[in-house]
């Protein structure tokens, strides 16, 4: 048995989703984070599926996402749909309802955020709404997790025969909207609108001469808790448990008498490589926990409303704001999150752009070169970086405009969701997840890759050990790129070995520096401070990681896009840097 | 009169006459509730004039100036 969940965007569909099935997932307030086809089985059920499709607002789909949602709808036709509807705008969320009955799907409507609906003083009438519609209503709260019981109980117990006897004349937009009218004005009582706490936000927010400080203080505030002394001082805390493990470990080891290369490989290869990762994960997870923060409280959508003109410049729209924020997450989701866009080459165009939002692999080098070569003012440099990659993606779209690539700007339409407050459980939920995932690339790709890169490093090609450098496997294969990076003042082997490792995830850069020059060491990797600079340069701009390029790929359609991607931003992070080592006077 | 949605002054509501626009816009806008009779209200515009937000079926809906401009309204309610 297989249920599906479909609404209007922002409907509390994921939400209502997570408490169905505790799965882990993402829910935001911008219209579209559920880009993928999420599924799930009842927690209380297991034998039977739920699905929750891409927000719609109506079966004739104008977004990628909302073909998505349609098709699935209309081909794969599942047993039962719950058509979750935000009860605060009925009026509008009842015209897919509509299509849906329309089209004999067989569906049991479910009124999310009713306790709303009764704080404001309005009044439905659920059994009247059950008459008029011809189908069951239940009343929930998806986010206290009330009605639940009943809405799964209804749902299993729909017919899909009756639906299907039921299926109506399909009738066009402005005859659903009469019909629509008649059934508020019987099954809904209105109170007199007041101005909402909503509206008394947005005459503040989005005020004429306050909206853009007011922005320009919630990006610095988004920065600073990760990057600055909130970030900072975990991320310190994180080092010392990683080095007294470290410690304890390694006495252990000599104490258990382990053979040496076995201690080379657990503490010089796995531990440098993976422990020297782990305090970057309290900044990681700063970084998306404001990120889930501005989307699930409605904030976002009204940046992607103040950007749009902005953006236009760029050949971008409001629609891009979004998709390139999630960016200095990561790239992979803020690729997908294009797929709420509805012009292609708009779309293609963010797609393309997004890369140079720094990711938050990368902030790991940062940090680590900044205040090693940049000690006096560790945040200006990472600030530095960051407006780097915002000014050369501002530059190049403002450079492809009204080409082949960009072309002329197109609608932005988009529904301005009313401010919510996020709920801890969802914000715990995203921030689980993206912590769940580093930790699983810490300990499979960044593990494995440390593994590989401490054997190539201690071992020749005659698999002899070996100590000096230039005699390992790693050092022959690294010295024929060094050449090409010497210009740029990182022609070391550590350096360019850590750039090639990036490439399978970004983390791997600073594990693989710190395994191959050791924390005192890593300073001569590099010619000084002109050569740090221009390393950090490289590692802003050169090719996404393979996860992202094949993202790129999925979203494009096609390697063309991903392959020029990758060669590219590797071009331009050479041109950059070659730029920044000069500048530095190295 | 008849108008364009982008002539209404912030705080003015009128009433849709008609949506003039090419697919598939015009069908989303009729879709997300521009039908003739429906009452909007021009809410406020972005800080650099565009795009602009609306109210209509209680709900805030943004839209650039240019495709507000291919909806027309009117002052009084059509029959």
């Amino acid at each position: 048995m297989i249920l599906a969940l479909a609404g209007n965007p922002n409907c509390g569909k994921t939400t209502l989703f997570n408490s169905l099935t505790g799965a882990n997932q993402h829910v935001g307030n911008w219209p579209g984070v559920t880009v993928e086809q999420k599924r799930g089985t009842l927690v209380q059920r297991p034998e039977v599926e739920v699905i929750d499709l891409p927000g719609l607002y109506s079966l004739n789909a104008y977004t990628p996402e909302e073909e998505v949602a349609r098709d699935y709808l209309l081909h794969q036709r599942p047993q039962a749909v719950i058509n979750i509807v935000d009860a605060t705008v009925l009026e509008r969320s009842l015209f897919l309802t509509l299509q849906l009955l329309e089209r004999g799907i067989p569906v049991v409507l479910a009124l999310n955020m009713m306790d709303e609906v009764r704080t404001r003083g309005d009044v439905i009438d659920t059994a009247r709404l059950s008459s008029e519609l011809g189908v069951p209503v239940v009343s929930i709260s998806a986010r206290r997790g009330e009605g639940i019981d009943k809405l799964i109980d209804t749902a299993l117990h729909l017919s899909p025969v009756e639906c299907k006897a039921n299926r109506q004349q399909q009738m066009d937009a402005a005859m659903r909207y009469k019909r629509i009218e008649e059934i508020m004005r019987r099954a809904v009582k209105q109170k007199q609108r007041r101005r909402t706490i909503s509206d008394r936000i947005d005459a503040v927010v989005l005020h004429p001469l306050l909206a853009y400080p007011v922005f320009a203080l919630v990006m610095l505030l988004v920065f600073w808790l990760p990057f600055g002394s909130v970030g900072k001082g975990l991320q310190q805390l994180m080092t010392s448990c990683i080095e007294g493990i470290q410690t304890w470990l390694s006495v252990w080891l000599v104490r258990m008498s382990v053979s040496a290369w076995l201690q080379g490989l657990v503490i010089d290869g796995i531990f440098a490589g993976v422990g020297s990762l782990m305090p970057f994960l309290p900044v990681i997870l700063l970084l998306f926990l404001c990120l889930s923060l501005l989307e699930d409280s409605g904030y976002m959508a009204r940046c992607a409303w103040i950007m749009d003109r902005p953006l236009r410049a760029m050949g971008l729209a409001g629609g891009s704001f979004i998709p390139l924020l999630l960016g200095f997450g990561c790239t992979v989701p803020a690729v997908m999150a294009t797929r709420s866009m509805k012009d292609q080459r708009q779309r293609r165009m963010t797609v393309l752009l997004t890369p140079l939002m720094s990711c938050g692999a990368k902030t790991p080098v940062y940090t680590q070169l900044a205040s090693l070569f940049f000690p006096n003012n560790p945040f200006r440099a990472v600030v530095c970086l960051y407006a780097g990659g915002i000014a050369l993606a501002a530059g190049i779209g403002r450079f492809l405009r009204g080409t082949s690539v960009s072309g002329e700007s197109a609608s932005f339409v988009m529904e301005l969701p009313p401010y919510r407050l996020p709920t801890a459980g969802n914000v715990l939920r995203s921030m689980a997840h993206r912590a769940g995932d580093f930790m699983k690339r810490a300990f499979s790709v960044i593990l494995l890759a440390s593994a590989v890169i401490w054997f190539l490093r201690s071992f020749t090609f005659l698999i002899q050990p070996t100590t000096s450098m230039e005699g390992s496997m790693l050092g022959i294969v690294a010295g024929w790129f060094v050449p090409i990076f010497a210009p740029l003042g990182f022609g070391s082997m550590a350096a360019v070995t850590a750039l090639l490792c990036g490439l399978m995830a970004k983390e791997n850069i600073v594990s693989t520096l710190m395994l191959l020059a050791g924390s005192a060491g890593v300073s001569s990797a590099f010619s000084g401070q002109a050569g740090a600079a221009a390393y950090v340069t490289f590692v802003l701009l050169y090719s996404p990681c393979v996860a992202a390029l094949t993202a790129i790929r999925r979203e494009l359609g096609s390697w063309r896009w991903a392959l020029m991607a990758a060669l590219g931003q590797t071009g331009l992070a050479w041109l950059c840097s070659w730029i920044v080592f000069r500048l530095m006077g190295g | 009169m008849r108008r364009a949605l982008n002539r209404l002054k912030i705080g003015e509501s009128a009433y849709v006459v008609q949506v003039k626009t090419e697919e598939p816009l015009r069908c989303r806008l009729l879709d997300l509730g521009f039908t003739p009779g429906t009452k909007v209200t021009l809410q406020r515009m972005a800080p650099l004039g565009d795009p602009l937000e609306v109210n209509m079926r209680g709900y805030l809906l943004t839209l650039n100036r240019r495709d507000a401009a291919a909806i027309m309204v009117q002052r009084s309610k059509p029959r």
